[in-house]
């Protein structure tokens, strides 16, 4: 009753059920005659569609994604040609631009927007101001990002001590409100647009941190991260290969949904007087400035304030889109 | 216990049919992995995952070692490839110990003992091709890239996967597939030593086979030993030259493939081998299987822990813990109500002897 | 539980240790000489340097942090440099029943707003209410809160004569409702959006069917069985709110005149004034810190799956 140890193809009888299979057929056999055994046995699982396929599919059944998303890249086109868009130069003051009483220009043919109580012309700094802040959002978001990676892929990653500090020194920066937290840096480092995204990206990287950390967590458990290291691949290597491009969803989302946050917060700042500088031109300030004007020149007010919505509302949509497309667990809790 | 006890060695060691004494290529001896788990503000409770198992592996053989979820084989399978490290007793790989090691040394060692794990999805990386996937091996070794593209084919070849996977992803091959590439990557290293951690258990039947077939045709060239963890007793009967049964993170039986399997000593192992369908005793009456839980591995039962379930236990068994001794089938079982080996005493503790007989 | 909640307390307790670091080295960089401020700008170098020693402006990093730290367990949160010698803590006291009145009212909105608004989303999902709801979130999210509170101000304080302008005044009530409306807008806007996800999340479940098939009208199912599982991580958020908005909204104050912490902090900086900064930048910290601390017990008592996994 005992199986033949030493030969290669067991005795069905003695063997049992499992092992009486095509394979048994004999591995003289060519690999291309197993390998249609196999597929006869076993289909091949479907391609999974790249991801590009995926995105342009969902944008064309999503037209608040889609325009969302264009709107983006026309912000982005706006910020980049802002010289060549603008009619005017943002810091020139005007001649005509102030009427007789100083009053701001209203919107005409001249100044499309009309002027601003300096007598510059709104729609040139308000395509500066577009410049701005995506510039403020963008790279503030970026360097926030990349503090949050590395904070938070430690601290997961190595755990112990260091984890625990990390965590502890990321959640006192937490407890601070951002925009206090910014204000108060500000005041040390003094208004200029280069410390505004360096506030920003101070008081941003946090959040990006926590998620890090949970994630990495996470993804150090994982079969092949072990299977990794069992072979002998050095962490620093596991890190960059294995782990980093598991967080790139996440990152992506991150980022989108951060760079909406940036903004709001230099367009708080400038609206305070401690963002980007005059006579610089950013939608916050534009709004502080126009308070003064409301009765006489609402336009000073709405316009930038309508800018900064439309801007904000298509980085937030298009990362509730992304979010959908990357991540779908994150999507479930909507957050 | 002593490592020596467990060797096969001299003429009556295992399957080699002209009794030539192989060195033992691993040798486990009292290995210990113990891990604490917290319990309210100060209190730490010790899981003793396995608590003291021995045994050797020769060069081109298959030690096979089975058991319930619980009982500590993948543990020891882990401890091997120094993913947990071992809290007691000492790992031998071809004389270099490998519990202390780290650094560089540890990086050698590792290309020594490789693993194929149980999931064959989520031991590759779905963001890497297949090809990349053992590239990532093939650097370990130290190939320079140029060369790696031919060598990640021919590796391939050598698992019967077409070159053209290489540039598929995990998610885009079957389940036989990606555990072929993951035997491609695990011998990518040389390794001398593979542990199949379940390695076919999630895979369809008909599957299991070929990739079977394909592990001994592997061990047929290139002379790896596998430590080839499982609990399906028929897979291991397929694969195994000897077999250990663990239970609770303790040897119950340990012998050949031919002893254990016509004569199974220890109730627990008799009770495993009843639950197998078996084709050719269809009508035979059954003996009763197994009953009740494998109990909580932070706190086993007193004596022998398998005795709450044992249908043959006796007074002894409650208190006593039984220790791994030669049967009367040759081989050893830890069991005070099997009849030991009249043959001699072999006792447990007795410095050369060959533990065990063909 | 009695573990979890004293490693919580321990953790807690260094998370302040580190704000109160954290809130004096940032006053302490800030760059300015305050002695000179607080004498004066026509003060005689002897009068500045007399008040540098006085306020131990002189000693050393640590030695000042020491002095604070022992002033702090005192609650004496120091003078404030800029208003003639009063004591930042009674000025924190007295700015700090507006800010309390105009957080708990942001938190009153948020849950009026979102919540409902967020059910009925989900009862009729791509409904009419649902999209118009939605429309609406997205914009709460999206507007700055200044540029909100200023439009807010122009149509129905300043147009239609609703609301007062600015500042406080009698009823007290009266003057909060547009700034705390602004404030509660973005919270309520986010609000909606989950209570509409996870409603529609849970409805979907096999127990919510079986209620269904047990011929339960879908109102009731709505609020008796699935606003539960809504209501967990809502009231949590909540609370962080609460704390956040407890540290003085800044914007808001300053938009609609109130004379709360948030004022209190932006002038405190404004003018240099370190020791106010510290106080109100610490009281903020502080009451997040706590916040949140609260909410994880609340956690804990609300879920009981939580409950269970801390022990």
């Amino acid at each position: 009753m005992t199986a033949p140890l030493n030969q290669h193809l067991p005795d069905p009888a003695a063997a049992g059920p499992a092992l009486a299979g095509p394979g048994a057929a004999g591995l003289d056999s060519s690999g291309l005659e197993l390998l249609s055994a196999e597929a006869a046995a076993e289909p091949v699982a479907a391609t999974e569609p790249r991801l590009a396929r995926r995105a342009l599919t969902s944008l064309r059944h999503d037209p608040v994604a889609l325009i969302s998303v264009l709107v983006v890249i026309i912000l982005a086109v706006v910020a980049v040609l802002a010289p060549v868009l603008a009619p005017y130069n943002p810091l020139h003051a005007f001649s005509n631009g102030l009427a007789n009483d100083g009053a701001p220009v209203h919107p005409g043919s001249t100044f499309l927007l009309g002027t601003d109580p300096n007598g510059r012309d709104v729609l040139s700094r308000m395509i500066f101001g577009a410049r701005v802040s995506l510039l403020v959002g963008v790279v503030a978001t970026g360097l926030a990002s990349i503090i949050g990676i590395i904070i938070g892929g430690l601290a997961g990653y190595v755990g112990g001590v260091l984890e625990s500090v990390l965590m502890r020194f990321t959640d006192v920066v937490l407890s601070f409100p951002i925009l206090l937290f910014c204000i108060a840096l500000i005041a040390i480092t003094g208004p200029s647009t280069r410390n505004v995204v360096l506030v920003i990206a101070f008081a941003y990287w946090t959040y990006l941190a926590r998620i890090v950390r949970g994630l990495v967590l996470s993804l150090k458990e994982r079969e092949f991260v072990t299977a990794a290291r069992t072979l002998g691949v050095g962490h620093a290597k596991i890190l960059w290969r294995h782990i980093l491009p598991h967080l790139t969803p996440a990152i992506i989302v991150y980022s989108t949904l951060g760079v909406a946050s940036s903004i709001l917060i230099e367009a708080s700042l400038s609206y305070l007087g401690i963002g980007v500088p005059l006579p610089q031109a950013s939608w916050g300030q534009m709004i502080s400035q126009g308070q003064e004007y409301f009765q006489t020149a609402p336009w000073l007010l709405i316009a930038p304030g309508v800018a900064l919505v439309i801007t904000v509302l298509a980085f937030n949509l298009a990362g509730d889109w992304l979010t959908d497309l990357l991540d779908p667990a994150a999507a479930e809790t909507g957050r | 216990m002593t490592p020596g006890h467990l060797t096969p060695s001299g003429p009556e060691a295992g399957p080699h049919p002209d009794g030539a004494a192989p060195d033992p290529i691993v040798e486990v001896a009292d290995l210990q992995v113990h891990f604490k788990i917290r319990r309210g503000l100060t209190g730490a409770q010790t899981v003793r995952a396995v608590d003291g198992v021995s045994f050797a592996l020769a060069a081109g053989e298959t030690l096979g070692l089975a058991g319930e979820s619980g009982s500590g084989k993948s543990t020891v399978a882990r401890a091997l490839v120094r993913v947990h490290r071992p809290t007691g007793g000492s790992i031998r790989v071809a004389g270099v110990a490998a519990g202390r090691l780290h650094g560089s040394d540890l990086r050698a060692y590792r290309r020594r003992m490789q693993m194929v794990y149980q999931d064959p999805y989520d031991s590759l990386d779905p963001r890497m091709t297949a090809g990349e996937a053992i590239g990532e091996g093939l650097a370990v070794r130290g190939l320079a890239r140029a060369q790696r593209k031919a060598e990640t084919e021919a590796l391939l070849r050598r698992v019967n996967l077409p070159a053209a996977l290489t540039a598929r992803y995990p998610g885009q091959l079957s389940g036989g597939q990606r555990q072929r590439v993951s035997i491609a990557r695990a011998l990518a290293v040389s390794p001398e030593v593979i542990v199949c951690d379940e390695a076919v258990a999630a895979l369809d039947v008909s599957i299991r086979a070929q990739v079977l077939n394909l592990l001994k045709d592997i061990q047929a060239d290139a002379g790896v030993s596998y430590l080839f963890i499982s609990h399906d007793l028929s897979t291991l009967r397929f694969m195994a030259d000897r077999i250990a049964i663990m239970y609770v993170g303790r040897l119950v039986e340990y012998g050949t493939s031919g002893q254990v399997f016509s004569q199974p000593q220890h109730p627990y192992t008799q009770a495993l081998m009843a639950a197998v369908p078996d084709m050719a005793n269809l009508g035979r009456s059954r003996r009763a299987g197994l009953t009740g839980e494998p109990p909580n591995p932070a706190s086993p039962p007193p004596g022998c822990p398998f005795h709450p379930r044992c249908p043959a236990a006796i007074d002894i068994c409650r208190t006593a813990r039984p220790e791994l001794r030669r049967k009367a089938g040759g081989q050893l079982a830890a069991c005070h109500v099997a009849p030991d080996d009249p043959a001699g005493p072999a006792p447990a503790d007795a410095p050369s002897t060959t533990g065990v007989t063909a | 539980m009695t573990a979890w909640l004293a490693r919580r307390l321990a953790q807690m307790i260094v998370v302040v240790l580190g704000v109160v670091t954290l809130a004096f080295l940032l006053a302490y960089i800030v760059p300015g000489d305050p002695a000179r401020l607080v004498a004066g700008p026509n003060a005689s170098p002897q009068a500045v340097a007399s008040i540098a020693r006085q306020l131990g402006l002189d000693n050393s990093l640590w030695s000042q942090y020491v002095t604070f730290l022992g002033r702090l367990c005192r609650g004496n949160l120091g003078t404030s440099f800029a208003l003639q010698g009063r004591s930042v803590s009674s000025e924190i006291v007295r700015a700090l029943p507006v800010t309390v009145v105009l957080a708990i009212g942001g938190v009153l909105w948020e849950i009026v707003l979102g919540i409902p608004i967020g059910i009925a989303a989900a009862y009729r999902p791509r409904g009419v209410l649902d999209r118009v709801s939605t429309l609406g979130a997205l914009v709460g999210l999206s507007a700055p809160p200044f540029w909100l509170g200023l439009m807010l101000l122009y149509f129905l304080a300043y147009k239609l004569s609703l609301f007062p302008l600015s500042g406080t005044g009698h009823p007290f009530i009266w003057y909060l409702i547009l700034p705390s409306f602004t404030l509660g807008v973005g919270g309520a806007a986010w609000y909606s959006r989950m209570v509409r996800t996870t409603m529609l999340g849970v409805l979907r479940s096999p127990y919510i069917e079986f209620a269904r098939l047990k011929g339960m009208p879908e109102r009731t199912i709505l609020l008796r069985h699935a606003l539960r599982h809504v209501l967990t991580p809502v009231i949590t958020m909540l609370g962080m709110d609460l704390g956040y908005f407890l540290g003085g909204v800044l914007i808001i104050e300053s938009v609609f005149g109130l004379p709360g912490v948030g004022q209190l902090a932006y002038n405190a900086i404004g003018t240099l004034d370190i020791p106010m900064i510290t106080g109100t930048v610490l009281l903020a910290a502080l009451f997040m810190v706590i916040m949140s601390f609260v909410v994880d017990v609340t956690y804990t008592v609300v879920d009981p799956r939580v409950r269970l996994s801390r022990r």
